[in-house]
């Protein structure tokens, strides 16, 4: 009897962790797959590990914990559904045809494209940064590397957009 | 205003990267996840725990195997009790062939059977019966008349042994079957 009041107890408070955290778990997992489904998947998947590990019970910190699972678990896809990166070439090429470029310009679209043309080791923390509360402290945490290198990465590849971007606006100036 | 301003690219990056991964998901993803794992949960079955039916089950599988190897196992051994067969020379084997297979047989009669108990005295003594004991006495007594008696049956002639005639009869056909 008690061991079912403890099994009822335990579950509820499993459901309680997934419906706190499971948009995080999303999105940690989203930045690194950029698909929809893929990234439900993901959670899916790193909810039932966690659960049968039976490590969300003792976990002082469950966001870091979540986030690392969400990570490893979209890792592990990525080379299944990662579409082929972006030709780096094609904001070129939207900037050749400036007027077509201008009605169909969204910055947003195209850094995105940029970001996910980047190289893994650059892209996954840069993304990870833009998860919500995520900081260096915690990447470096989810990703098992040191906090410096989290630092450096991320700074490297904001160095690398900005060019980028730098480049295909002036290009899209001088056309104008 | 120039376009390709440090400023200008700076606030399209940060606001860019802030919507990066900044997607909802599709309604209902607790739920889903709840009810996958509830469908990943191990089930009992009829209320009873998998080890509940497993033990026994192992057990009878034990005893089982242990029952059909025991009988197995005597015979196998019977089998190897008289192993002091002749040698067969094979046919393709040549003198080399031979010598193996009779230091093989050599081996076997220097090696004791196994199981059967070793006698002191082959064939073993055993007491006398009464019918022979009074044949001994009749002997003793009247060596003469058990002279004349056994002489008779050995000085009868055995009775000609008689055969029925074999008759085959002809074949009916004509010889095509």
């Amino acid at each position: 009897m008690a061991a079912g009041e403890d099994r009822a107890a335990r579950e509820a408070r499993f459901a309680a962790l997934v419906e706190r955290q499971s948009r995080f778990a999303f999105r940690v997992a989203y930045a690194i797959l950029r698909n929809t489904h893929d990234a439900e998947d993901a959670v899916q998947e790193s909810f039932l590990k966690m659960y049968r590990a039976g490590t969300w019970e003792c976990a002082v910190n469950e966001r870091g914990l979540l986030a690392r699972v969400a990570w490893r678990t979209a890792v592990d896809r990525l080379p299944r559904v990662r579409h082929e990166p972006l030709d780096p070439a094609m904001p070129s090429q939207a900037a050749r045809d400036p007027e077509e470029a201008a009605v169909a310009a969204d910055w947003n679209s195209v850094v995105a494209r940029l970001v996910d043309a980047l190289p893994e080791e650059l892209r996954q923390p840069l993304a990870l940064s833009t998860v919500e509360d995520l900081n260096s402290r915690e990447i470096a945490e989810v990703m098992g590397i040191a906090e410096g290198t989290v630092r450096t990465r991320i700074m490297r590849a904001r160095q690398i957009l900005r060019q980028k971007l730098a480049g295909m606006m002036g290009g899209r100036h001088e056309n104008r | 205003m120039r376009i390709d301003e440090p400023d200008e690219v700076d606030r399209i990056l940060e606001t860019a990267l802030a919507g990066y991964s900044r997607q909802e998901p599709l309604v209902g993803l607790d739920r889903r996840v709840l009810e996958r794992i509830a469908q990943a949960r191990p089930r009992r079955w009829l209320g009873f725990p998998r080890w509940a039916v497993a033990i026994p089950l192992a057990a009878c599988l034990l005893v089982g195997a242990f029952v059909w190897m025991r009988p197995r196992a005597s015979q196998k051994q019977a089998a190897h009790a008289p192993a002091a067969r002749p040698p067969v020379p094979s046919e393709t084997g040549g003198p080399e062939t031979a010598l193996r297979s009779e230091v093989r047989a050599a081996r076997n009669k220097r090696r004791p059977a196994r199981g059967l108990p070793k006698l002191a005295e082959f064939p073993a003594r055993v007491p006398v019966t009464s019918e022979e004991r009074a044949l001994l006495a009749l002997a003793r007594e009247a060596p003469e008349q058990l002279r004349a008696a056994f002489g008779d049956q050995q000085n009868k002639e055995p009775e000609p042994i008689r055969l029925l005639e074999i008759r085959i009869q002809p074949l009916l056909s004509d010889g095509n079957q």
